[in-house]
């Protein structure tokens, strides 16, 4: 089993800010949808 | 010669150009040429946004740039995700709005002069004349990137291969216009994310698996596998503003003026999304892998990992198609810059100066007329490779986002910006741009956009609180508009 792994900040960088977008815009698709139209 | 690869190569070509013929039979105006008449099904308008903004740059500058020095290169792709996030999120659906309510503006110099009833016609003027030099440079340097492709791919002399590749472009952007380009960026943009999601996987499965893949990477240089080598708070800022050119590509923002209903953006804006960041995911991913696959005869030049990649593990079959895909970016991005460039002329120059009552049939004929026009321009251009011209490039992405980035934000959510000041904010983002890259050192290393984008926004506000007040009709449809956002 190899012990070389990415720090937790590098992770961090790599993972979260994609994700959250990701949750951020299934969110606004749901929030959005139920706007009507003017 | 290769043969699948060949094949593979004719095949996409041959798919791009029967696109043209579809939507040739289905073009009546000028609108329908240069915005496909509004009627653009939000996935398509999603991954033809992703496709045409990435340029060769994600198959081949981005894994080349994590190939050569590690992880720390991925502060770009975090910066543009973002970018690129708050302009679906907060810019797509009041510029479909607004850009409709507003005359039924079909460009954005159109946009701009009826947002501000601008008689002068100088705003119309000024943002046309940046976006017709800049974009014809621009499609000119991915007809170089295109051209160099085929000649290393099946070893064609550069002007041969500058001419079919052109060909190929010119033909399906002049018969079927925006929705050609957009559906053509489409299958593009599929391509692109398959071979994405396909090379680095498949390699390392051949490697052994993410964990070996590591360990080999960090025996290499362990500062590669972490994304803080290096950096500096000021250098990453550098790198992730470039997300703010997003709010003023004017071929990016074309695709939220053209979509069906405003609606359809959410779902368009996940779509996207999702594309770009497991794109841009695969891409820092196949610089990674390759540095740990060629790890004892590394490749000569970096930006030829995913080339490399492809043709060290891929059955020949399944690697000509996915080398298509890098055809496949150059092509997405040229072609829109084209026509981009086109409905300038026709729409901005031809119709709202030369000839007002020109007939529908007319107009598309000059749009046509006027795409050929330009891929000459870009071809002559393109023909010396090593033009200086062509170095007018590096200013486009930065100079566009801070020329246009700010105008078209507050003019979208500030009721008293005036056409003033609007003007000022144009022009003083592209002359930051300009003159902040002829410095260097200390604070002159940020990158351009970021002063741009600031001084611009500056200029904007403080010249349009000097002027007097925007006249009732402008402050009622913008009070309009914004109840529909």
């Amino acid at each position: 089993m190899s012990e070389v792994s990415l720090s937790l900040a590098t992770w961090f960088w790599l993972i979260v800010p994609q994700s959250l977008i990701i949750v951020l815009s299934i969110a606004n698709y749901f929030v959005q949808r139920k706007k009507p139209l003017q | 010669m290769n043969v699948p690869t060949l094949l593979a190569f004719s095949l996409y070509l041959i798919l791009m150009l029967a696109i043209g013929v579809f939507f040739y039979l289905r073009t009546k105006n000028l609108s329908d040429y240069i915005l496909g008449g509004r009627q653009l099904n939000g996935a398509v308008a999603a991954l033809s946004a992703g496709a045409s903004d990435m340029s060769g740059w994600l198959l081949l500058g981005l894994p080349g740039a994590i190939y050569a020095s590690g992880l720390n290169n991925a502060w770009i792709g975090i910066g543009l995700i973002i970018g690129a996030f708050l302009n679906w999120q907060f810019v797509a659906r009041p510029l479909r709005v607004y850009t409709e309510l507003s005359g039924d503006s079909i460009t954005l110099p159109d946009f701009l002069e009826n947002r501000f009833n601008d008689t002068s016609r100088l705003l119309r003027l000024t943002s046309a004349s940046v976006i017709l030099i800049f974009f014809t440079i621009y499609t000119s340097a991915g007809l170089v990137g295109g051209a160099i492709l085929f000649e290393k791919t099946f070893s064609l002399d550069y002007n041969m291969a500058l001419w079919i590749g052109t060909i190929v472009i010119v033909s399906y952007t002049f018969l079927g216009g925006f929705m050609a380009v957009s559906w053509t960026d489409f299958f593009q943009g599929i391509l692109m994310f398959l071979a994405l999601m396909v090379i680095p996987i498949y390699a390392m499965s051949q490697i052994g698996g993410w964990e070996a893949t590591l360990e080999t990477v960090h025996g290499i240089n362990p500062d590669y596998i972490d994304i803080f080598s290096g950096m500096s708070l000021f250098s990453i800022t550098s790198l992730m503003v470039w997300g703010l050119g997003y709010f003023g590509q004017p071929h990016i923002l074309a695709r939220f003026m053209s979509v069906k209903s405003p609606s359809s953006i959410p779902m368009a804006q996940l779509i996207g999304m999702i594309w770009m960041i497991l794109s841009l995911t695969g891409a820092v991913l196949t610089g990674l892998i390759g540095i740990a696959y060629f790890s004892e005869v590394p490749l000569a030049n970096p930006e030829t990992v995913f080339i490399a990649l492809n043709q060290a593990i891929m059955n020949p079959w399944i690697g000509g198609l996915l080398l298509a895909a890098i055809l496949s970016a150059i092509m997405s991005t040229v072609d829109s810059q084209l026509l981009v460039s086109s409905s300038t002329i026709a729409e901005d120059f031809y119709r709202k100066m030369l000839h007002k009552n020109a007939q529908q049939k007319h107009l598309v004929w000059i749009g046509r007329a006027a795409v050929v026009g330009i891929a000459l321009i870009a071809v002559i251009l393109a023909s010396d490779r090593e033009s200086s011209v062509l170095d007018l490039v590096a200013y486009a992405w930065g100079g566009f986002g801070a020329a246009f980035g700010p105008v078209i934000i507050l003019s979208l959510f500030w009721k008293r910006m005036t056409r003033n000041g609007a003007l000022s904010g144009m022009i003083s983002g592209a002359i930051t741009v300009i003159i902040w890259k002829q410095l260097q050192g200390g604070v002159f290393d940020m990158y351009e956009i970021l002063p741009g984008f600031v001084i611009s926004s500056c200029c904007i506000i403080i010249a349009s609180l000097l002027d007097k007040r925007p006249e009732k009709a402008i402050e009622t449809e913008f009070e309009k508009a914004k109840k529909a956002y």
